[in-house]
């Protein structure tokens, strides 16, 4: 699903980071440019936040602005993508750092500072001091911040630990949403697009787990899929074995059914873009899921043909 | 080998899964499995193409958002 826009937006924003960090800090910049290639699906900067499988930070204050009948501010969208490029950024620096494997993000770590600047200052030009808005920005910034210490020190991940934290790291996706509520007079429409953000923040966070979860569990990281697996498995069963046998096709239910919820929320917030992109990003996922669980399938007969386990343990 | 190590070869290993298909007795003898000839005729049955797919998928997604 390519959207020409939002990619030259993207291209301008980080060409635009890019410069100003030049300029403000050359010997920060070097380093920094390196990272940002780094963590880049295929190195380019830019095309990090139109991937697939990236929360759509930039786009949900587009697709809300699209519900209102109105004039549509260009200058303020491309600010605001300005201010989320450098917001992710300094979140994702700060998430690596925590996630304990952060080799080349402690020598940029300065830069959270200069991220976090750059991702405030765009409001300052659109809200005074004393505009409600700060204090929706504040409150999301800071849940942000203390879900991703919890997140980091959590050893089990039950239900109420998913909702209240793990999928709550990406609130800080809230503070453009509300930005564009007020810059369009519609604070009513604050409350329905942060429940939907919250709700896809909690699919988008499963995917992850499911996907990522034999790097999750060869790292030690605690995630809510491989917690609910350590509920869910027999005694004798190990992780691995529940992944194949049953853990796999229970995540992709799990996400098919919150799937369903998010696409009636879509159709009540009225932003048919909104609906297309879920349809999109969930014919996608259930696709590789799919291929996935034909390649279990192949897993679990290959250990019953080397005996790695009894007869009749294969639930495939 | 235990089952936890086959999931750790087929994922970490794409040469692993490549030789169980081309040349079964010896990727079964170096993974310290002793190859039987039932063990081998039911191996040219397995899809390695989907365990290709598997290896793909669970090494190549991390950290994207």
């Amino acid at each position: 699903m390519h959207d020409a826009g939002l990619s030259s937006q993207v291209s301008l924003a980080t060409v635009e980071v890019l410069a100003n960090l030049r300029r403000q800090a050359p010997h920060l910049a070097s380093r920094l440019e390196l990272w940002l290639r780094q963590i880049s699906p295929d190195g380019d900067p830019a095309h990090h936040f139109t991937h697939v499988r990236m929360f759509p930070i930039l786009q949900l204050p587009q697709w809300l602005a699209g519900t209102v009948p109105c004039v549509s501010d260009p200058g303020f969208h491309a600010a605001v993508t300005l201010s989320s490029v450098c917001g992710y950024y300094c979140i994702r620096l700060i998430d690596n750092i925590m996630d304990g494997e952060a080799s080349s993000e402690i020598s940029v770590l300065p830069a959270v500072g200069f991220f976090c600047a750059q991702f405030q200052s765009v409001y300052q030009g659109y809200f005074p001091a004393d505009h409600p808005f700060w204090k929706h920005f504040h409150a999301l910034w800071q849940e942000s911040c203390e879900s991703a210490i919890r997140d980091a020190e959590s050893r089990e991940i039950d239900w109420v630990a998913f909702q209240r934290v793990s999928s709550r790291k990406f609130c800080a996706a809230g503070i453009p949403l509300v930005a564009a509520c007020y810059r369009y007079d519609r604070p009513d429409l604050i409350a329905p697009w942060l429940q939907f953000t919250d709700g896809l923040a909690r699919w988008s966070q499963l995917v992850d787990d499911v996907i990522d979860w034999h790097t999750d569990l060869s790292r030690k990281r605690a995630t809510y899929f491989l917690s609910e697996g350590a509920r869910r498995k027999g005694t004798s069963e190990s992780l691995e074995q529940w992944v194949v046998h049953e853990g796999f096709a229970w995540g992709v239910e799990t996400l098919r059914k919150w799937m369903l919820d998010l696409r009636s929320q879509a159709r009540a917030l009225g932003s048919a873009t909104l609906e297309s992109y879920l349809e999109h990003r969930n014919a996608l996922f259930m696709q590789q899921a799919a291929e996935i669980e034909l390649g279990l399938s192949s897993l679990a007969e290959l250990a019953l043909i080397l005996e790695l386990e009894p007869t009749g343990v294969a639930r495939s | 080998m235990k089952f936890e190590e086959l999931v750790n070869k087929v994922i970490n290993e794409p040469g692993f899964y490549s030789q169980l298909k081309d040349n079964p007795e010896k990727a079964l003898h170096n993974a310290g499995v002793k190859p039987t000839s039932q063990m081998v005729k039911a191996l040219k049955g397995v899809n390695f193409d989907s365990l290709k797919n598997v290896a793909h998928s669970f090494d190549k997604n991390v950290g994207i958002c």
